[in-house]
């Protein structure tokens, strides 16, 4: 509910109401804050020499130094937690068990501790096993296992947020799952189909680019140049009707709307997987690639025809 | 291991300490929580601004400063409790400004049909907010309830500097004394927080998913 739905318009009277109110209501606030200060100068909280402190040049030093060691402590484990966060939860969204569990417990374990304790376990608990730290990496420490831990779950929710249309999408122009896991050039399907076929052709769009792409491929450098993908624009041969130059970069719209085959291609053996590292390809696709579905194209690319383009 | 074994009796102390802190603070800050947040969405502006204005200040004051306010300002006004009362009063001035923030968003994931119905049947604000709006709410915002008691339960640590001899306490006593088992000690603290945590962790992420499929 919006708040409005709540209630009505107050009427004059409930007006008069309100500001009556808030006036008592001010005075006995007030009352309470002047017997407060009363108390407090009573005890002579305010004695101009209390205060004086605040006005020596080695004080303001001192807090200075505070102030800028706070700073230092909250960037660099600012930045340290995120990198661990995102290494986190892409290793509990991992499809192995091996990796997705234990980094799992890890999250869970840091993230169910108090900070302070953390602290106390990098201050109190790395000395003895004989590594010494100082108060400042303690707290560096510490901020980071339980902040990483919080900002793992955060990534790993975004991620999981995204409609699954999203990864249909990516994995039917042939991204894989890791970005440095060297797609080849298949998409979902398309290596049994480049492949001789052995399965009926379930994507006939593919099944008749096979061919071309073949031939792009031989045309093609085996190995991508420098940053994974080839600068060199792409022929390519069925774009839904758009028929043109694709280059690194260009804005590539996908719908997976239309996608006939499984929404996960089938994982790979091992020897293909290796094969296809062999081979090279797309190595930089990231995550924000796929958010803003900004893909790289690469050689030899096919596009199902069900999928629009534009550039 | 001996160090742990040694001193369960000191352990259960602790945590007993902590347990009691964390239900006390839990109870007091989910009332005054509730209560802020139906203040946030009065008729009346000047409450509506004072829950504003309570929620941010508190929200972005660290929990350390809210302690330092408890234990040395309190006593100034002749205002004498033990640290452990002091304790209490902290975490839950902090944590009632998180828990108004989930009821209030409970408040506002209502069906507004609900509080057109329950106006149209000539309920006062007071009367549909009580009867019909908050019931809704509060149930919708059990898990995120939960966190906040999560992270309630591990501020409570904090309480450690300030007197009050709770697990982390416990922890720091018992790793001073036995310098050659600092590890399993910590460890044995770690294990109490997170028989807390955990569990309640996940029964957080069970009705979550439970009202996931309620919607």
């Amino acid at each position: 509910v919006s708040e409005a739905v709540l209630y009505d318009a107050v009427g004059p009277r409930g007006r008069r109401r309100i500001v009556a109110g808030s006036v008592v209501g001010l005075l006995v606030i007030a009352a309470i804050l002047a017997v407060a200060l009363a108390r407090m100068a009573a005890k002579g909280a305010f004695e101009a020499d209390l205060w004086r402190l605040l006005t020596r040049a080695d004080v303001q030093r001192l807090l200075a130094r505070g102030l800028a060691a706070t700073l230092r402590a909250a960037l660099l484990a600012m930045a340290l937690s995120m990198a661990v966060g995102a290494l986190l939860a892409v290793g509990r969204l991992s499809r192995r068990r091996w990796l997705a569990r234990p980094v799992g417990a890890w999250v869970e374990l840091f993230r169910g501790l108090p900070l302070l304790l953390l602290i106390l376990f990098v201050f109190l608990g790395l000395p003895a096993v004989g590594v010494t730290v100082s108060t400042f990496w303690a707290l560096v420490g510490g901020l980071t296992l339980y902040n990483g831990a919080v900002l793992g779950e955060i990534f790993r929710a975004g991620i999981l947020s995204l409609p699954v249309g999203q990864t249909e999408a990516a994995y039917a122009i042939g991204l894989r799952r890791r970005p440095g896991a060297a797609p080849g050039a298949a998409p979902p399907g398309g290596a049994a189909d480049a492949a001789g076929s052995r399965q009926p052709a379930r994507h006939p769009p593919q099944g008749h680019v096979a061919g071309v792409r073949d031939r792009l491929r031989r045309a093609a450098p085996q190995r991508p140049q420098r940053g994974g993908v080839p600068r060199r624009p792409v022929l390519h041969p069925d774009l839904h009707g758009h028929r043109g130059r694709l280059h690194r970069g260009q804005r590539v719209a996908v719908f997976a709307g239309s996608l006939a085959g499984p929404p996960h291609p089938a994982p790979l053996r091992p020897r293909r997987a290796a094969q296809r590292r062999r081979r090279g390809g797309l190595r930089h696709a990231t995550l924000s690639h796929l958010w803003n579905m900004e893909v790289p194209i690469w050689e030899g690319q096919v596009i199902p025809s069900g999928f629009a383009m534009f550039a | 291991m001996d160090a742990v074994v040694d001193n369960l009796d000191a352990y259960r102390q602790g945590f007993l300490t902590t347990l009691a802190l964390t239900v006390l603070a839990s109870a007091l800050a989910l009332a005054l929580g509730t209560l802020l947040a139906a203040i946030r969405v009065s008729p009346v502006p000047t409450l509506r601004g004072a829950g504003t204005a309570y929620v941010e200040i508190v929200r972005n004051t660290p929990l350390t400063v809210v302690f330092f306010f408890a234990v040395f300002v309190l006593p100034q006004l002749d205002i004498g409790l033990s640290f452990f009362a002091f304790a209490v009063i902290a975490v839950t001035v902090y944590h009632a400004a998180f828990f108004c923030e989930a009821v209030r968003s409970g408040i506002n994931a209502v069906g507004v049909g609900q509080a057109e119905a329950a106006r149209s049947i000539g309920l006062t604000f007071t009367q549909s907010l009580r009867l019909v709006i908050l019931p809704q709410a509060l149930r919708t915002v059990v898990p995120p309830l939960i966190n906040v008691m999560i992270a309630l339960t591990k501020n409570t640590s904090i309480a450690a500097a300030f007197g009050v001899v709770e697990l982390t306490a416990i922890g720091t006593r018992l790793a001073n004394a036995n310098g050659d088992a600092v590890i399993a000690v910590l460890a044995g603290v770690a294990v109490c927080y997170l028989v807390l945590t955990l569990p309640s962790g996940w029964l957080a992420g069970r009705l979550e998913r439970r009202v996931a499929v309620a919607r």
